[in-house]
């Protein structure tokens, strides 16, 4: 009887963090529970469903795109919106979210609202997300695509020519495919800044 | 009257034979052409792809593949110079004044020989159909002329020419280009015949500043001192320059690219051109070494940088076919390979 009481008093006594087995149980659960209804309403955003659902994105970029190689191809392979603008690690696509709610103060604000507001901010919208993927060295790119998984001979003679130079100088992908899924802004940059922006990065 | 005609007639056949006479004569011996190997090569509609155009970066991918990595433009685009052509003649790429129908491309056979004293070529493509250039009284920017077959020669004295054949000469300001400067602005340039009411082919050398991203972009009007510019010329810093019209029964042009482009008819490079079948057939024979000023000194062993031009179905100006920088090796590698006969 002593050693029964003792074995419940000892598990009521027990204490996890300073709460008790029972408190701790609920704890576990709700943190499961809450860690998977975040990550799954942090994937719900993570579409190309959602990306569009504003129609900001909708009825300017999002046309753009689906008329380029990364919404239709030979082999159906198809990089959505997230595949290109929002990393794949947590850590990384954690902070980018934080950072992309500020875009819920601009759909307030009204910022890019009509087409004419959209392509007036495009350039300057364009360089933020530009500087982004020099910074992590195409890390979006490089999901799928690789220096190292690219056979040069099935490569047409121009685009077998600037991957040699881009990898003898150190280059990354942003650093010339610009404008390959959406309008071809960087043509209204000049070539002094254009010139930066392709600068090898160091390693 | 009848009689009058009759003798005009025969005085033009008579011309005519002694022309011909003279063609074979200064070709001085006959080429068999079947026993020297062909080379293959696609002209392409440049559109206003200029020397200032293929260095920003903004208008042109490869821009710092050739300003930075000194590459040439064949070694990116050999490949593609019909897929390109394509682009450019339908308007859909760097030609605002695209003729309905307009080849993209010609295929160009080339054939090349010599001997101790001259260089024989021989070049073939295909005849065109006739499409109306929206841009000309009739349709023909040329009437007098179907077709214009040009060659440059580099020898390697000119800057950007072994990379980039004939780009070292066409500016944003030449004639039909972007910032071609208004004929009543014409007579501010000194030293440079503008009288056509257009800027022709220059050499950046031949100029004192050639402005290749600020509009306007070239340096039409910057033409350096006369004295630099025949230093130049005896310095051997030229493009060398020949050329067939297929009109008046075919003349033959020979002249250089300095600070402007200079041609003069029967004054060295002789042609001769006719169609068969389908197709243009137009041969050379030239001096290797003609003495005069203008003319490059081709040897035995070496190799040059060459472009070929086309102006077919009676255009003029830019509305051109244009080769990418090839090499004509005498005796040696190049894409076109001169065997000694």
């Amino acid at each position: 009887m002593a050693s029964k009481q003792t074995l419940f008093s000892r598990l009521r006594g027990m204490r996890f963090f300073g709460a008790t087995l029972v408190g701790a149980g609920v704890l576990f659960v709700g943190g499961i529970v809450f860690w998977g209804a975040f990550n799954t309403a942090m994937e719900a955003t993570n579409t190309l469903e959602f990306c569009i659902s504003c129609h900001e994105m909708k009825d300017n970029v999002y046309q753009e795109y689906v008329k380029t190689i990364h919404y239709t191809n030979r082999s159906g392979v198809r990089a959505t919106c997230p595949d290109c603008h929002v990393p794949k690690d947590w850590v990384h696509k954690i902070a980018r979210k934080i950072q992309a709610s500020n875009e819920l103060y601009h759909k307030v604000l009204g910022t890019v609202s009509t087409p004419e507001k959209f392509d007036a901010n495009r350039l300057s919208m364009a360089k933020r997300e530009w500087a982004r993927m020099k910074n992590s060295d195409s890390r979006e790119c490089r999901n799928c695509h690789t220096f190292d998984g690219m056979n040069p001979e099935k490569q047409k003679q121009r685009a077998r020519k600037q991957h040699e130079n881009a990898q003898q100088d150190g280059q990354t992908c942003i650093d010339c495919h610009k404008g390959i899924a959406h309008k071809p802004v960087h043509e209204q940059l000049t070539d002094e800044e254009l010139e930066e922006l392709q600068k090898p990065i160091k390693k | 009257m009848k009689a009058t005609r009759l003798f005009t007639t025969l005085g033009a056949a008579a011309c005519a034979l002694m022309l011909g006479a003279g063609g074979a004569l200064a070709a001085g011996k006959t080429i068999d052409w079947a026993k020297v190997p062909e080379a293959k090569t696609t002209l392409f509609y440049p559109g206003q792809a200029s020397f200032e155009w293929i260095q920003n970066g903004p208008d042109h991918g490869g821009a710092r593949s050739f300003t930075k990595k000194g590459e040439m433009c064949s070694g990116c685009h050999a490949e593609e110079a019909a897929d390109m052509g394509k682009k450019m003649a339908s308007g859909q790429k760097i030609e605002p004044q695209p003729i309905p129908g307009k080849r993209g491309s010609i295929p160009l056979k080339v054939k090349a020989a010599f001997d101790e004293d001259t260089l024989y070529m021989r070049f073939e493509f295909p005849a065109g159909p006739h499409n109306a250039a929206p841009n000309a009284p009739g349709g023909k920017m040329d009437a007098d002329n179907e077709i214009k077959l040009a060659m440059m020669i580099d020898d390697g004295k000119v800057d950007a020419a072994s990379r980039s054949g004939c780009w070292a000469s066409c500016h944003h300001d030449a004639r039909d280009m972007p910032d071609a400067p208004k004929k009543e602005a014409l007579g501010a340039a000194k030293g440079i015949d503008t009288s056509g009411g257009f800027v022709t082919k220059y050499l950046p050398e031949s100029r004192t500043a050639v402005s290749l991203k600020d509009s306007p972009r070239g340096g039409w009007d910057k033409v350096k001192p006369q004295a630099e510019l025949d230093s130049m010329l005896k310095a051997g810093t030229f493009l060398d320059l020949v050329r067939y019209k297929s009109g008046k029964g075919g003349v033959s042009e020979d002249g250089y690219v300095l600070a402007e482009r200079v041609l003069k008819a029967g004054s060295g490079a002789t042609f001769a051109g006719k169609k068969e079948g389908d197709a243009w057939v137009v041969t050379m024979t030239r001096k290797l070494n003609s003495g005069q000023p203008g003319d490059k000194v081709l040897e035995a062993g070496k190799a040059y940088t060459v472009g070929v031009a086309i102006h077919d179905d009676h255009t003029a100006g830019r509305f051109h076919h244009v080769s990418l920088d090839m090499r004509l090796g005498l005796g040696t590698d190049g894409e076109i390979k001169a065997v000694k006969q």
